[in-house]
């Protein structure tokens, strides 16, 4: 794993904005110098180091699928912060293997050792659309016979393909408070694929999805039901809504993507819960519920935090800590290893899973210790 | 805007074009690392979609009511027989294309009239009789990627 750098190509601005990443300048913060799609630098991996990452997500992936049924055999979910009321439909979701299509691991990872597992991503993964397209049209311009680790738009397709949805056109659901065009942007990619695959598919907002008090669903604007939604709305959002008993029950009938059960692994609780199972897995950094314990160096991470936000470094240097209001309903403590540091930027690797099987990598880089809104995407490829 | 699906009619974005010579290569087997082909049918479209995406948001949008009628039954005075709602239901199995939403319209004596059978823009939309759609139970809270 080496960083290198690249002349970013002209009219580099227009070629990605034409590629469907209009949010590289409204979802960055104004004041940074550095654009949020940085193509003047970029990783390089052997292919020996992307099989071994591959097989270690897949195993990451694996050990995740089998927390969930650790949870739900254990009754662990208060450790997870779940309404109770929530509870036992999560564990039919889980029992009938409600259908997933998509996740993103953070891992730390320097190119030496094992990669460390940040957080699982498994509910409402961003940064699909650079991931998938824009590296690759990047690659194929500037490294036209080069390779990258990255079969996502291929796998999403043949995702959609394999899915046991129900009748009627699949819904796809943004906010309307996404102010960024970053949501509505990954769920028009999503959707796209999923009418590569041959499904007819809707867009709506969350907002303006309609309950059928009498008939008991959810309908659109066009009042059609809705039996599959893809959303990217989180599910302790959802649950806490108005609509979230509703949403909740009725899980038995609808297709939600993700599913119910994700509420289980995209919550850093299963970062604790990883370790229990696995002490010692090199992929997994120790991680505890109850406090530090015996850590030299721990980083406090909000069970539902996102973007970094309302996380608190502690070291025997001193504390470090971001910003935020997330935490209310707890903390994991893991132990802190700092990103590792090429040329003073510290890359956090994003690396995918389609269905079960890992599918690509996408990279963002900050200057700090903590991967928030600050960072810079950088693409890769794959060298001899 | 409320829905950024393109239009259908519109011809291939130009990197799809490009990208159509690879179409008839099979695409990558089993633990392929990388993609084989990728066609954009939509995502420059959507691009430019986003641009105005947020200065049409309709949150104080006017809120019309709407009555499932028998579009056969329009009499002189522009009026519609209102049916059950099912029957404009995108699942019913009756004679579908006979029944359709009439927005805005005044009811009287079972009939509707003084509408319309073009769905407003920017509306909330609810069913009169029976059923009850509520909307806004989910949302309201930002961004939710991560």
């Amino acid at each position: 794993m080496r960083r290198e750098a690249s002349t970013p190509r002209d009219g580099w601005e227009e070629i990605i904005e034409s590629q469907g990443l209009a949010y590289h300048r409204s979802a960055h913060p104004v004041h940074l110098s550095r654009p949020y799609w940085d193509e003047s630098v970029h990783y390089t991996f052997t292919m020996q180091e992307v099989l071994d990452l591959e097989s270690q997500v897949e195993e990451l992936h694996a050990m995740c699928l089998e927390a969930v049924g650790h949870v739900i055999a254990r009754e662990r979910h208060r450790d997870f912060a779940l309404p109770e009321w929530a509870v036992p439909e999560v564990e039919a979701s889980w029992r009938r293997r409600d259908p997933h299509v998509y996740g993103r691991f953070d891992l730390r990872y320097d190119g030496t050792g094992p990669a460390k597992l940040l957080e699982y991503n498994a509910d409402t993964p961003t940064s699909l659309v650079e991931s998938s397209l824009i590296q690759w049209f990047w690659l194929k311009d500037v490294h036209p016979d080069g390779d990258q680790w990255n079969s996502l738009h291929e796998r999403l397709i043949d995702r959609w393909k394999e899915l046991p949805l129900q009748s009627g056109p699949a819904h796809f659901a943004w906010t309307n408070m996404d102010e960024t065009g970053e949501e509505v942007m990954t769920l028009g990619y999503l959707q796209e694929t999923a009418e590569q695959a041959g499904l007819r598919t809707v867009a709506v907002a969350m907002e303006d999805i309609g309950w059928d008090a009498r008939g008991l669903r959810f309908v659109d604007m066009e009042q059609r039901v809705i039996r599959t939604l893809c959303k990217l709305y989180p599910w302790e959002w959802a649950v806490a809504d108005p609509f979230g008993p509703q949403a909740v029950k009725q899980q038995i009938s609808m297709t939600w993507i993700e599913p119910l059960w994700k509420m289980l692994l995209s919550n850093k609780a299963l970062l604790a819960v990883l370790w229990e199972m696995y002490p010692g897995h090199p992929n997994l950094l120790p991680a505890y519920l109850d406090g530090p314990r015996d850590l030299p160096a721990h980083i406090e991470k909000p069970l539902l935090g996102r973007e970094g936000a309302s996380m608190r470094i502690v070291t025997p240097e001193g504390t470090e800590s971001t910003e935020g209001g997330y935490g209310a309903e707890g903390y994991v403590y893991q132990e802190f290893r700092a990103l590792p540091d090429f040329d003073g930027w510290r890359p956090v690797l994003g690396a995918w899973v389609i269905g079960d099987e890992a599918a690509g990598l996408g990279i963002r880089e900050t200057s700090g210790l903590i991967t928030d809104d600050s960072s810079s995407f950088v693409p890769h490829r794959i060298i001899p | 805007m409320a829905n950024p699906e393109p239009d259908p009619a519109l011809p291939p974005h130009r990197l799809a074009q490009g990208a159509a010579s690879q179409q008839g290569k099979p695409p990558g087997k089993g633990k392929g690392w990388s993609s084989s082909a990728i066609t954009l049918g939509t995502m420059g479209l959507l691009s430019t979609l986003v641009i105005g995406f947020c200065a049409a948001q309709d949150t104080f949008a006017d809120r019309v009511t709407a009555d499932c009628v028998d579009l056969n039954s329009r009499q002189g005075d522009g009026s519609y027989q209102v049916v059950d709602d099912d029957r404009c239901d995108d699942h019913y199995h009756g004679s579908h294309g006979a029944y359709g939403w009439y927005y805005g319209g005044a009811r009287a004596a079972g009939r509707v009239l003084r509408g319309t059978t073009i769905r407003p823009a920017n509306a909330h939309i609810s069913a009169r009789s029976g059923t009850v759609i509520q909307r806004g139970g989910f949302g309201g809270r930002g961004s939710g990627g991560s």
